[in-house]
């Protein structure tokens, strides 16, 4: 074993990988030592998943490594062969995906799930594999309670089940763990968690990491050299602190101008009652009817008040769950409030009458989070657009067209873009469509639920520049609802912390975020990175630096 | 994601699937205005002729010439089998969509009769139904459209049902549309491919399933053929005369086969995400 030390635990040289005869990946090379956690990073369509898969031997059908040889623990190998090859998968070579939600099986116990890979490649006994599973359910932060091995995947959170994931590919203790955006799905506080438990038993273990991301920023924190891909090639690769501190290709500088800073903002006019304002407001659901007696609702959002003026965003934080996105439809009225008061420019909803009411529900829309399921795939994106339009009245169907082509220029796409469908579309496009709509009929309040959580970095930049900018055009009232602290810093005048449906804190933005009171707060502001500029042009990773009563006190 | 580009099949399917519908369409419509012989004319000594000059298809055990019926046949078995999709689908889109997206009490009690409907063999409620109306051709098409709504109803109920909570329908409800347009702009055009399918591969149960009422003498009446009481009635002399029971065997496939290349293209046509 000494003599397989020094040398690189992975090599990969001149890996190239065709799909359709079309070349997703350009003779990529790197090296990988034992212990060393790395990390690629590049846009969806970067082909660093595809990269990774082939090392795997997990390419999908119609997708063919040409070339490249990869040495693995001292073996050669050729990765066009390693489909066919078992021993390396699972065993030695791990993988955790991105959705938890899909990647363990819905029919079957965890417990079974968590026994197959043991079984496979050990032959310790039932009674032995047992005791491991149970070990390491524990150290990934669950409980050491043999019940759980008989709960199927959906009685637990998609945080949890990516710890389950993590522990089932760790207990095999692969030399090499490749984790494919195995957090993007998740919230940030859990973001971090998940993160941490995964690098940590990595640690323990002695293995090597490859980790996958959009996010450069959240790879910063945990790798030590990162790779940078675009259109499947590699176009920069270095250390950590020198990638940051003085990135050499475009694209490298590109990614970093993408990261959350802070955006000074104009401030929203404070003058006359805000355009919107929730009193006090109780929102439960009806809870499941019993054999016998009467149903329990849930409360989901309790004593929430807020007040958004016009041209200012207000960000609403908090895990899911925390009854955020309930606000929201209420607001937009999908949602019947329990008790509380809607007030739109200082009218309540209880003293207008009919009129006024559809009039208000005209002004009120909303931004939907995934533009992969919020946009008709049977219409094209003139219909899209067209489609609020059709309730305003005064407009005839050539001021319509007029209008549609308006805001489509406005969002930034081509009119080329009008006869196609959602489909033929990407997630940043789709995105601006969704916005377009939104905006279409020039309402007074927008209600923006996780505009960009569906979107890579570099997208969301310029989705959350594009909502800046329509809202100095229109000066609408908006509503952010997010779980990153990142979006935040972007485009909020003031933020609302929520946790399990009430307000935990509230305020302007750099107040909160600089001198976070709540305990949450300071648990969500720790899983955002600091990225500050320094003297060469490029940035440094710090980490948060702020008062924290709690450890002043202890 | 796929393997290897796919050769514009649905533009294929769908011209062999209309040449074939328009081959059948066509033959139907000639064979109510001319047919070689009467399809009625009895001739007993020139009865089970194997297929011939004369008779290119051969005679049926009273001496009928088999082409002649079978032209007759088209037009009466394929409208009665249209006649009796388009019934189960339009009362089951209908009801499907009530109970869909309405839920609740109207769910509940559309559901129960449909189950109610589901549990009964298709073909022993349309005999019994039959037997009450009458074996008549419109009595037919109400009797096994009743029989197929309910399959009807069940996959527009659970289409509709994942399509109520979609976002896109969220974000039209949101814009201040009525629940009306939402179904009709939104919800029905979404329904269409699973409908699509059900709906042609329906057209096959309902040639097969006249012919079954034929078999057991509830379908349409004798002499009048169809080609489903033909194929019934071809089993007495299966040994000696097989052309009697192949030749609207044949009939039926290629029906089917013709509507459902025909249905499979449509589906992926009016799909714009099969367009590139």
């Amino acid at each position: 074993m000494s003599s397989t030390e020094d040398l690189p635990l992975l090599a990969v040289e001149g890996m190239t990988i065709a799909a359709n005869g079309k070349v997703v990946v350009d003779d990529i090379g790197f090296e990988l030592f034992r212990g060393e956690t790395i990390a690629i990073v590049g846009e969806s369509g970067s082909g660093k998943t595809l990269a990774t898969r082939a090392l795997m031997g997990l390419l999908p059908t119609g997708v063919e490594c040409d070339e490249g040889r990869m040495r693995f623990d001292g073996e050669e190998y050729r990765i066009d062969e390693l489909r066919a090859l078992k021993t390396l998968r699972g065993h030695r070579l791990g993988m955790i995906f991105q959705e938890p939600m899909t990647s363990l099986n819905p029919a079957l116990k965890i417990g079974r799930q968590l026994h197959e890979g043991l079984k496979l490649h050990t032959r310790i006994s039932r009674a032995e594999r047992e005791q491991r599973i149970l070990a390491m359910l524990e150290r990934v932060g669950l409980a050491r309670d043999a019940n759980l091995l008989d709960c199927y995947p959906h009685e637990f959170s998609g945080g949890m089940r990516q710890r389950i994931m993590i522990a089932s590919v760790m207990l095999m203790s692969p030399s090499l763990v490749i984790a494919d955006e195995p957090t993007t799905a998740l919230d940030a506080v859990v973001q971090r968690e998940v993160m941490e438990t995964l690098l940590a038993l990595t640690r323990e273990q002695g293995n090597a990491a490859i980790l996958i991301s959009h996010d450069l920023a959240m790879v910063a924190h945990y790798a030590s050299r990162i790779l940078v891909m675009r259109e499947g090639r590699l176009v920069e690769q270095g250390t950590t602190e020198r990638l940051l501190a003085a990135p050499q290709h475009p694209y490298t500088r590109k990614l970093l101008d993408a990261l959350p800073r802070r955006v000074a903002l104009p401030a929203p006019e404070h003058s006359g009652p805000p355009v919107l304002a929730l009193n006090q407001a109780v929102i439960e659901y009806p809870g499941r009817k019993r054999w016998f007696g009467a149903a329990i609702a849930k409360r989901a959002v309790d004593d929430f008040s807020v007040a958004v003026a016009k041209g200012e965003t207000v960000a609403l934080v908090g895990a899911s769950g925390s009854g955020k996105t309930t606000v929201g439809k209420a607001i937009v009225g999908l949602v019947p409030l329990r008790s509380g008061e809607l007030c739109f420019s200082g009218t309540p909803w209880s003293a207008m009458d009919q009129r006024q009411r559809r009039a208000w529900r005209l002004d009120c829309q909303m931004i939907q989070q995934d533009p992969f399921s919020s946009l008709d795939p049977r219409m094209r994106v003139r219909q899209i657009i067209d489609e609020p339009l059709r309730l305003v009245e005064t407009m005839n169907r050539a001021q319509r067209q007029a209008r549609v082509w308006e805001v489509v220029e406005e969002v930034g796409l081509d009119p080329a873009f009008l006869e196609r469908f959602p489909h033929q579309l990407s997630g940043g496009q789709r995105q601006r469509v969704a916005i377009a709509r939104a905006i279409a009929r020039k309402p007074r309040f927008i209600v923006a639920d996780e505009p960009t959580s569906a979107l890579d970095m570099t997208v969301q930049k310029q989705i959350l520049t594009l909502l800046g900018e329509l809202q100095r055009h229109y000066g609408f009232a908006c509503l952010l609802i997010t779980h990153d602290l990142g979006v935040v810093e972007q485009i909020a005048h003031r933020v609302v912390v929520m946790e399990q449906g009430r307000i935990v804190e509230s305020g302007e933005r750099d107040e909160v975020l600089d001198a976070p009171r709540h305990a949450y707060t300071r648990r969500l502001l720790s899983s955002l990175p600091l990225l500050s500029a320094c003297e060469s042009g490029g940035f440094q990773l710090k980490p948060r630096a702020f008062i924290d009563p709690i450890e002043q006190e202890g | 994601m796929t393997t290897k580009p796919r050769f514009a099949l649905p533009a294929l399917n769908a011209l062999l699937g209309s040449a074939m519908i328009g081959t059948l369409v066509l033959a139907a419509l000639a064979g109510l205005l001319w047919t070689p012989f009467d399809p009625l004319a009895i001739d007993i000594l020139g009865k089970l002729q194997a297929p011939g000059a004369q008779h290119w298809l051969g005679t049926d055990e009273f001496g009928r010439d088999v082409m002649s019926r079978l032209m007759n046949a088209a037009f009466t078995t394929l409208s009665i089998a249209v006649l009796t999709v388009l019934a189960a689908t339009l009362t089951g889109v209908c009801l499907g969509i009530l109970s869909g997206y309405l839920g609740g009490v109207v769910d509940r009690a559309v559901m129960m009769i449909t189950n109610t409907l589901l549990a009964f063999p298709g073909i022993l409620l349309a005999l019994g139904l039959l037997s009450v109306l009458g074996n008549s051709r419109y009595g037919i098409v109400l009797a096994l459209g009743l029989a197929y709504c309910p399959s009807v109803v069940r996959i527009v109920r659970s289409t509709v049902r994942s399509l109520r909570e979609s976002d896109y329908v969220e974000a039209s409800r949101v814009m201040g549309h009525s629940e009306g347009f939402i179904l009709l702009r939104h919800i029905l055009p979404n329904c269409l491919a699973p409908l699509i399918v059900l709906a042609t591969s329906m057209l096959g149960w309902v040639i097969i399933s006249e012919s079954a009422l034929s078999f057991l003498g509830l379908g349409v009446p004798p002499p009048e053929p169809t080609w489903g009481n033909m194929l019934a009635a071809s089993r007495d002399n299966l040994s000696d005369a097989a052309w009697l029971a192949i030749f609207p065997g044949l009939c039926i496939s290629f029906a089917l086969l013709g509507v459902n290349l025909l249905g499979d293209a449509l589906r992926d046509l009016l799909d714009p995400r099969m367009q590139r």
